[in-house]
């Protein structure tokens, strides 16, 4: 059926400049004007089909309008623009670009198509256009195809047909055809001698549900009512209330889903104005870190339990709901139950880095690997810290971690297996000592870097954290809400891990409950929530706020992100339960007082070494450097009977962080290690051991150990019950007990080491001595002994 | 705003509780009727500073009325939580009235409440002589009325009050201003001479903002809509009255971040000694007068030069309740006089009852107490709409962003009074 085809598109609508605000205002404006136009043209509004596009619109009309819209609605909708601009500020300002074409248009499922639409489309955005309203102050430009010009303009009485100018433009790849463009001058309302006096009735909209993007043909049809005054909501009057959504959403998406869901409830509005749904939305933590304390109590239903339901959840990934769903099967919270919808956004995590390091590391391609990245420090001089969010409180963090733990162990899964596997647990220990900056939330300190000074430590940070919040870092965007752009903020890079970027899929969750149900209203209206979500326009703002499509595409932001990187579930590589304690073990820090016998046994030779026990004892202590983390701290004692004056221990190493300097310093206190002629007093050295770690005060999440290493006895000593004791009494202080002697933890030396969480090794060999160091490993960062 | 790990276990629970349900006992199989006594649920906001008197009040109750429980629930703190927590429950209720469980049979609904709840049929009308009706004073009880029918009993009342600093204003010789000009006087002239911002105040993005907007505007004479809940054709005067606030703030007299703060914000801000003048709720005065307190002793309280928009909590009772009498019996304990005086010595809310505010023993420990009164006879009702909270909502987005450009008022004024008006504008 032959139409007569106007598009018009709002000149730069998405530009960063305008707020929402901005858009609102124009998109009501164009509307408001396109309707007054109409009218002073004689123009029958109601016989039209009118789409909004989102940035512009689209109108079918009959035939007879033709002529009417050729002129002179040009003339008085640029008046109606210019009233429109003088009144608003100039990011609500509106230049338009206007194309009128003839030709068949076929309606389907989905709306209007055919060949006439996409031409005048190609005409709406020919460059040639947007160069002529760009370089002038003119509020519209026009742009007619050479039929209408040579049918309509040419034919009219009124020569207006003389202000063309013909240029060409693309309407198929290969192909570019003419058009013809004019800027219209404003009428004044009265010029129009052919106007028709009646008045259009107020404009109803097509009733029906919003449609997507009708795909290849890339005309987006949605109604969106709130652009006519007619749909705005009315005082009082509508039928029945809107259908109430209470949405839980993450912190990092609070702000958009908010704009979102005011967007949802304007569209959602019936022909008559009135809403039909209402979005209200909280920020809430991130919800996997569900342990099974925490299980216990929440089903607490005494007075002043606060109670805030939800229907609709959106996390940042579907992760957090595998372990929501896991605790509900446990049988919690009976008649409760979560499905996804589905995804509504896609994210990654990235490595955001300094400029300057990706320079010296030669990362410019914008890729890294796992396991080279906890190489970084080594590799950097000046040092190089990372920042990553605790995977209990964060899906990134939790995504990250479980992508270096399976690059560091080199294993498929990570498994209560996998992750206790002898030698495991200091290595984990090692990976979590380089990659924490303390429990800090990444997004507050890239706030704190924008202000940084030249010498903070954060300017050598790499930051784990979404592409999204790397791309709002980037962009001079708000951080957390309150933390503004900065002129002196450094850079940082966003790098991809070459693997695959752990994938956040940001799922829509509903929240079902048998008691009492859900209304069919509301149930309705969530499902329309999700659509909406899934819709050009509420894609486009995802997009502008630093997400990428459910399929992938954006986000719609300056910074250079590759276009499709590849990514990594992570559903399945991990028991999610595991990580987790393995985590909080294994992050611990340590304070670790080696004490060395150097009684004269200790000069007697050690099986399948070169050297003599305290030999062996020098290489464990060297070995168990290898147990501590770069924030742990180790100390050196010796003892045997009367070494250092009347007492029997001294103190050969301050307890220190095992930087270089402190290793050097350890070295020199082992070279000039000697055993003495005299008897060993083992039990005091553990006493005088514990009592240096109980003196200085450690930080929380400490462990303070000692590890003796020696011959084992006692004999003059105080008895065993005696060391219990005093290890009893006080800050927990684990013993460990490496013995030489065939029979060095009997005696009760080993009950003593076990109940104070530690354990006592007979060792005789190396292999031994490794097994040992292991298990002290285990006993500090891995599963306890039980 | 990701937690560290210290909140995680609150956050989480906050979490967990959102998404379970509100286990509760079997109310019976009886359609919902009068003549049911039984356990029921009653919801309350989430105000901590009279959340104590509240608790211990139904904790009497409890003790007192075995086989009649009340089970307690509070729901979040934000006034627009807590409604969308209601109007759900309240639409799944009214969807599914056999449902067994999910009613919460007496809610407390802020007074701009009343009419949305009212007209959704989510609460029942009620017989104000049953619930000593004359004993409330009559614009307490009309907060509770929709359309000439009755739906809330007052359980206190609420009116802003002007909280200025006596002791500077004493050594100035003034006293408290009283009009909206004597106020940006003292503000200018009195309030730097001392070191102190001129007046702090809600200017938010949320209701306070719409509160102090309207009586900015009522104070010129204005209106935004009128008594029939129909937007007004003029809104010159309404102009006029609102602009003072972005140029009271452009010429440096309101402490700029007002624009920031709600009620707690504010009070802080006084509290902490920074400004002269401040306009709060009744709930601030104990607060202020705490031990601690860096103003205990030197702030006074007078009358807002202009008149108060009224604020309070009315309780009501559910459609879907069915142990009415219980519901109804609770709703007469909560909002008696014995109680009224417990809320209001605890945290020092407005009465709603007359007999408090003649009680002489009251008056004598509270001397503010008669011009409260005065305050809350004059005080003014905010829109009666069931769309009070789109209508809330479109007044903030309009004008909140006129407070950094005072000559942006007059067409946003006129953009919103257009909105509001709705499909009858020729557009």
């Amino acid at each position: 059926m032959d139409q007569t085809i106007f598009i018009v598109d709002v000149q730069g609508f998405g530009s960063p400049e305008r707020t929402a605000d901005d858009q609102e205002k124009i998109r009501r404006g164009l509307e408001r004007a396109l309707r007054k136009a109409f009218a002073d043209s004689g123009l029958n509004w109601d016989a039209c089909h009118y789409e909004d596009r989102g940035d512009g619109c689209l109108m079918l009309l009959p035939q007879e309008h033709r002529e009417r819209l050729v002129w002179p609605l040009p003339g008085h909708l640029a008046r109606e623009l210019r009233e429109h601009n003088a009144r608003h500020r100039p990011e609500a300002r509106i230049r338009l670009r206007a194309a009128i074409h003839f030709g068949d248009v076929t309606r389907d499922g989905q709306g209007y198509s055919g060949n006439a639409i996409i031409t005048t489309r190609r005409m709406v955005d020919a460059q040639e256009l947007k160069e002529e309203l760009a370089a002038s102050s003119a509020p519209l430009a026009l742009i007619v195809s050479d039929w209408i010009f040579e049918n309509v303009a040419r034919k009219s009485h009124n020569h207006q047909h003389r202000d063309y100018r013909r240029v060409t433009f693309d309407f198929k790849s290969d192909q570019s055809g003419n058009a013809w463009i004019r800027l219209p001058e404003p009428l004044n309302r009265d010029d129009d001698s052919s106007r028709d006096r009646s008045i259009p009735r107020p404009w109803t909209p097509p009733v029906g549900p919003f449609t997507r993007s009708a795909g290849a043909l890339g005309v987006v049809l949605l109604l969106v009512l709130s652009l006519t005054a007619g749909g705005d909501a009315r005082l009082g009057g509508c039928p029945r209330p809107p259908a109430e959504i209470r949405v839980l959403v993450s912190a990092e998406k609070e702000s958009v889903i908010r704009t979102v869901s005011r967007d949802f409830e304007r569209v959602s509005r019936d022909a008559d104005g009135c809403p039909t749904a209402h979005v209200r939305v909280a920020a809430v933590p991130f919800a996997g870190a569900v342990d099974d304390s925490l299980a216990q109590g929440w089903l607490d239903g005494d007075q002043g339990e606060v109670s805030a339901e939800a229907d609709v959840w959106l996390p940042d990934s579907g992760l957090e709901v595998s372990r929501l769903r896991r605790l509900l099967e446990d049988g919690r919270a009976p008649g409760v139950s979560v499905h996804s919808l589905g995804s509504i956004a896609q994210s990654v995590v990235v490595a955001a880095a300094p400029r300057r390091l990706v320079e010296r590391l030669g990362l410019e391609a914008g890729a890294y690997r796992w396991e080279d990245m906890l190489d970084w420090p080594r590799r950097l001089p000046d040092g190089v810290s990372f920042a990553r969010p605790s995977p209990r409180s964060s899906s990134v963090g939790l995504a990250a971690t479980v992508a270096l733990y399976r690059a560091t162990l080199n294993v498929g899964a990570l498994t209560a297996e996998t992750m206790g596997a002898a030698g495991v647990p200091q290595r984990l220990h090692a990976v979590e000592h380089i990659m924490t900056h303390g429990d800090e939330d990444p997004v507050r300190l890239l706030c704190a870097l924008r202000n940084a000074p030249p010498d903070s430590e954060l300017r050598r940070t790499t930051f784990l954290v979404s592409e999204k919040i790397a791309l709002d870092y980037r962009g001079g965007e708000p951080l957390g809400g309150r933390c503004g752009p900065s002129s002196t903020a450094p850079e940082l890079v966003p790098l991809y891990a070459e693997d695959g970027a752990p994938l956040l899929d940001h799922p829509f969750v509903v929240i079902d409950r048998t008691e009492p149900p859900r209304s069919p209203a509301r149930s309705v209206a969530i499902e329309e929530f999700y659509r909406y979500l899934l819709s050009d326009q509420a894609r486009q703002r995802l997009r502008q706020a630093g997400y990428r499509d459910p399929t992938g595409a954006g986000p719609d932001r300056d910074s250079p992100v590759p276009s499709r990187p590849p990514v990594r579930e992570q559903y399945g590589l991990f028991d999610d339960r595991a990580l987790l304690e393995t985590w909080d073990r294994v992050r611990r820090s340590a304070r670790v007082l080696l004490a060395i016998d150097q009684s004269r046994t200790m000069s007697e030779p050690f099986p399948y070494h070169k050297g003599t026990r305290l030999a062996a004892a020098v290489d464990a202590v060297w070995l168990s450097l290898r147990l501590v983390g770069a924030r742990d701290e180790i100390g050196l004692m010796g003892f045997a009977a009367d070494l250092s004056g009347s007492r029997d221990h001294r103190l050969l190493l301050p307890l220190g962080r095992p930087t270089t300097g402190h290793r050097r310093n350890m070295e020199r206190a082992l070279r000039g290690l000697r055993a003495v002629d005299a008897a060993p007093s083992l039990h005091d050295a553990i006493g005088a051991a514990v009592d240096r770690l109980r003196d200085d005060d450690d930080g929380p999440d400490t462990t303070d150990a000692v590890i003796a290493i020696a011959d084992g006895t006692d004999p003059d000593g105080p008895s065993t019950a005696a060391l219990a004791d005093r290890l009893a009494a006080g800050d927990p202080v684990r013993l460990f007990v490496i013995a030489f002697r065939a029979d060095g933890c009997a005696s009760g030396l080993d009950e003593v080491a076990r109940d104070s969480g530690g354990e006592c090794y007979e060792v005789d060999g190396m292999a031994g001595m490794r097994r040992a160091l292991d298990g002290i490993a285990a006993g500090l960062w891995g599963v306890p002994h039980s | 705003m990701t937690s560290s790990s210290g909140s995680t276990a609150a956050g989480v629970r906050a979490l967990l509780c959102a998404i379970m349900a509100v286990a509760l006992a079997a109310a019976g199989c009886a359609p919902a009727d009068g003549g049911r006594r039984g356990t029921i649920v009653f919801a309350d906001g989430r105000d901590t500073s009279q959340g104590a008197q509240i608790k211990a009040l139904v904790n009497r109750w409890n003790a007192d009325h075995p086989g009649q429980y009340v089970r307690m629930v509070e729901l979040p703190e934000s006034t627009d939580d807590h409604r969308a927590q209601l109007a759900a429950r309240a639409q799944d209720a009214v969807a599914a009235p056999s449902a067994a469980n999910g009613c919460i049979d007496v809610i407390a609904l802020d007074v701009v409440r009343t009419a949305e709840f009212a007209h959704w049929g989510y609460i029942e009308p009620l017989d104000p002589d049953e619930f000593d009706g004359k004993e409330f004073l009559p614009t307490t009880l009309e907060t509770g009325r929709y359309r000439g029918r009755q739906y809330g009993i007052p359980l206190r009342a609420d009116v802003g009050l002007l909280y200025y600093r006596k002791d500077v204003l004493d050594a100035e010789g003034m006293r408290p201003p009283q009009s909206w000009e004597e106020l940006r006087r003292q503000a200018m002239t009195v309030a730097p001479r001392h070191g102190l911002a001129g007046y702090v105040t809600q200017l938010d993005r949320y209701e306070g903002f719409t509160v102090n907007a309207l009586e900015a505007i009522w104070a010129a004479g204005g209106n935004v809509v009128n008594d029939k809940g129909e937007a007004v054709a003029n809104p010159a005067e309404a102009v006029r009255g609102f602009q003072r606030i972005p140029q009271g703030l452009r010429e440096g007299w309101i402490l700029a971040d007002s624009v920031d703060y709600n009620e707690e914000g504010a009070r802080t801000a006084f509290q902490d000694g920074r400004a002269l003048f401040m306009r709060n709720w009744t709930y601030a005065y104990r607060l202020l007068g705490a031990q601690g307190s860096p103003v205990l002793g030197k702030f006074g309280v007078a009358p807002l030069p202009w008149p108060s928009a009224l604020g309070g909590w009315n309780l009501a009772l559910s459609r879907c309740s069915r142990n009415r009498d219980t519901a109804r019996a609770f709703i007469r304990y909560l909002t008696s006089e014995s109680s009224e005086r417990a809320l209001f010595t605890g945290a020092g809310f407005a009465p709603a009852r007359r007999a408090l505010y003649e009680d002489p023993t009251l008056v004598r420990a509270y001397p503010h107490l008669p011009q409260i009164r005065r305050t809350v006879e004059r005080a003014r009702t905010r829109p009666v709409t069931p769309d009070y909270d789109w209508l809330s909502n479109t007044v903030q987005e309009h004008l909140y962003p006129t407070l950094t450009d005072p000559s942006a008022v007059a067409h946003r004024m006129s953009d919103l009074v257009g909105e509001l008006r709705g499909p009858t504008s020729a557009g």
